[in-house]
Formats: C-alpha cells, structure tokens, sequence
C-alpha cells in the first residue's frame, strides 16, 4: 500500500533551545523516562503475577503463565532499579550544536555536558556520528520497524572533567551521505551517540541532527 | 503507439533549481491532444512501505493539433522544491526521483511517459557528489 502525503514532512521535528545565534542545545531525557515507565509496568506486573499465583495456587499450568509475567517483570524491575540509580547519580544529558540546523560537508563544535550528583564524575565520554535508516512495513496487522547503521564514524574519546562534566568534539557532517529525512514508513537519520563511564557503570546517549538537503558553503 | 520521450539536458537536478525540459512523442494519426501533464515526483523502495510525493508540476491545456508522422515537440519547466529527499540508494530505503508525462487524447488512451532523474543537494554541482551508497 503507498502512502501519499498532500503535506510532506521531510524534516524531523527536533526539541531543543537556541542558543546564541545559530546553536542548539539538545536534551537527552531517555533515563528518566525509562525510569519511570520501567518502574510504573514493574509495580503493575510484578504484584499483579504474584497475587494470580497466589489464587491458582496448585494449578501448575495457570502458575507457569503467571511466572513467565512474574520473570519478565523481574526483569523490568531489575532494569528500572538501574535506571533509577543512574537517574539518582547523573543529571540528564545535554548536546549544544554550535550551528543549526546542519549541512551536508559542515563543521562545527559539539558540547557534551553532564553534571554528577552526590559528588559521581564520569571519567570518560566516546561520541560517534551515525546515519541510520529507519524502515516501518506491515505484516498482517502488525507493525514492524527495522533499522540499519549504514554510516559511522568515532569523534573521539574525552577525559571527564569533574562533578560537571563539560567537553568538546568537532564533527564534520559527511558530505556524500544522506540528509535528515522522515516520511511516515520511511526515515534517514544522524544522530549522536554518546557512551559514558563512570564509577561503577557506563551509560550511552544519543541525539537526533538535523540535517539540511544542501551543501555547506 | 509509440510513447513519449522526455528530453532533459542534464538528468543532476539540484534542489530549488528549475528543471527544463522537452516532451517529444509522434502521433501515428491525426488528432488532438487535450492535456500533456508532466511532474517531477519521488517514491521510497526497500523494506518500508512506499511514501511517495508529487514535488512539482507543469500542466498545458488546450486543443494542440497532432499531425500524423510528425513529430508532437513541447518544453516544460519543473521548479524543484527547496526541501525535499535527495536520490538515495541505501541498504533498507532507496529514493528515486522520475519524471513524468501523461499525454491525454481525446481519441486514443492516454500516452505516459518517464525518465529518471538525480536529485542532489543545494551546492551539489559546483562540487564532486556522489549519490549516497550505503556501505
């Protein structure tokens, strides 16, 4: 089936605050909202499959459904406890874009910062550039999306800089690969991605650009 | 019936650029064309679903007599918009860009036509571009 827009929209809608005449400052709150949404499906599922079990106690099928609910809520809890000990270390992420929106072939600075809590300092950052594209097709009445990285490149490896993390990286957009696009099923993406590590674990972010159909200058 | 031919002077089209171009089609009879519609448009192949887009259009209406052997020759202009996908030849999506024409005749069914076309960047053709490859 062909999907037929009468109002393209070409360009991805990225969220972020201008900074100074042509910057971005870009905002990574993805912990904090797997967080919450990993804790919230955990306190639902976990006493949820356990009180099931509790009631069809002795039916050995009924208790075999209601603990593959239990492991799997387990599971969440387990990855929400993380979350929220990540969320309780470090503040969220942020990316300022020194020029915005991009163009194809154009330099410019990145700034990566990231405030520690309880006196947590990350002790390293990795940022990487990838193009990745994003297809969504049906199977009956399923929707599935897949994607492939079809572009990467290291931007280097910096050395944290105390409770507040600041550091730089300068990325230079690749001149023959594609620019942001995004149809309903179909969607050509750059991002940033981040990994941090701190004291006891690593954490990684990423940040969508926007990336216009033209050549820099 | 033979169908139409577009002829373009370069098929590298930039973006906000206006594309000109010819129709040319021989009529083997006699008639009258009604409508010649020609549009420069892109459609998504690959895994995903197809999006398509008509980004630009050239119309002509009126009675234009067809004489039969003879050559049918009109130029069309497309103004290409600013913001749009570029030709794309990737591992999951690939974009291609066409153009097209439709000959409608009164008479006759209608004739269509198509070519492609190379959708690149604003900049594009003062410098070295390669249509992005994934790999």
């Amino acid at each position: 089936m062909a999907h037929t827009g009468t109002k393209p929209d070409y360009l991805p809608e990225i969220d972020g605050t201008r900074v100074g005449a042509s910057g971005m400052r870009l905002k990574d709150n993805s912990d904090t909202q797997s967080a919450l949404v990993q804790s919230l499906i955990a306190l639902v599922m976990v006493p949820g499959a356990l009180t099931f079990i509790a009631s069809n106690w002795g039916d050995v099928f009924e208790m075999i459904f209601a603990g593959f609910f239990l492991l799997i809520g387990l599971l969440v809890a387990y990855s929400a406890i993380h979350k929220i000990r990540l969320v309780r270390k470090l503040d969220n992420p942020t990316l300022v874009v020194e020029h915005w929106p991009l163009r194809l072939g154009q330099k410019t600075r990145l700034r990566f910062e990231r405030k520690g809590k309880n006196g947590t300092a990350i002790e390293r950052v990795g940022a990487k550039i990838v193009l990745r594209e994003v297809a969504r097709y049906r199977v009956g009445t399923d929707t599935r999306t897949v994607t492939e990285d079809v572009f990467e490149k290291s931007l280097g490896v910096a050395q944290g800089t105390g409770v507040l993390t600041k550091c730089d990286f300068v990325l230079e957009m690749p001149r023959d690969q594609a620019a942001s696009f995004h149809s309903s099923h179909n969607r050509l993406e750059s991002h940033v991605e981040l990994t941090m590590i701190y004291p006891g674990g690593k954490d990684d972010s990423s940040f969508e650009l926007l990336v216009l159909p033209e050549l820099a200058a | 019936m033979n169908d139409p031919i577009i002829e373009l002077p370069d098929h590298r089209i930039e973006l906000g650029e206006t594309l000109h171009g010819r129709i040319r089609w021989t009529s083997d009879r006699e008639g009258k064309l009604e409508a010649m519609t020609v549009t420069a448009s892109w459609r998504t192949e690959g895994r995903g679903e197809k999006n398509e887009f008509t980004a630009a259009t050239f119309e002509i209406e009126g009675k234009a007599l067809l004489q039969a052997g003879l050559d049918f020759v009109h130029p069309f202009s497309l103004k290409m918009p600013v913001v749009a996908p570029l030709t794309y030849d990737g591992k999951l999506i690939r974009v291609k860009w066409t153009v097209d024409v439709r000959l409608h005749l009164p008479w006759a069914t209608d004739r269509y036509g198509e070519c492609r076309l190379v959708v690149v960047p604003k900049g594009a053709r003062k410098a070295t571009w390669a249509i992005p490859t994934a790999g």
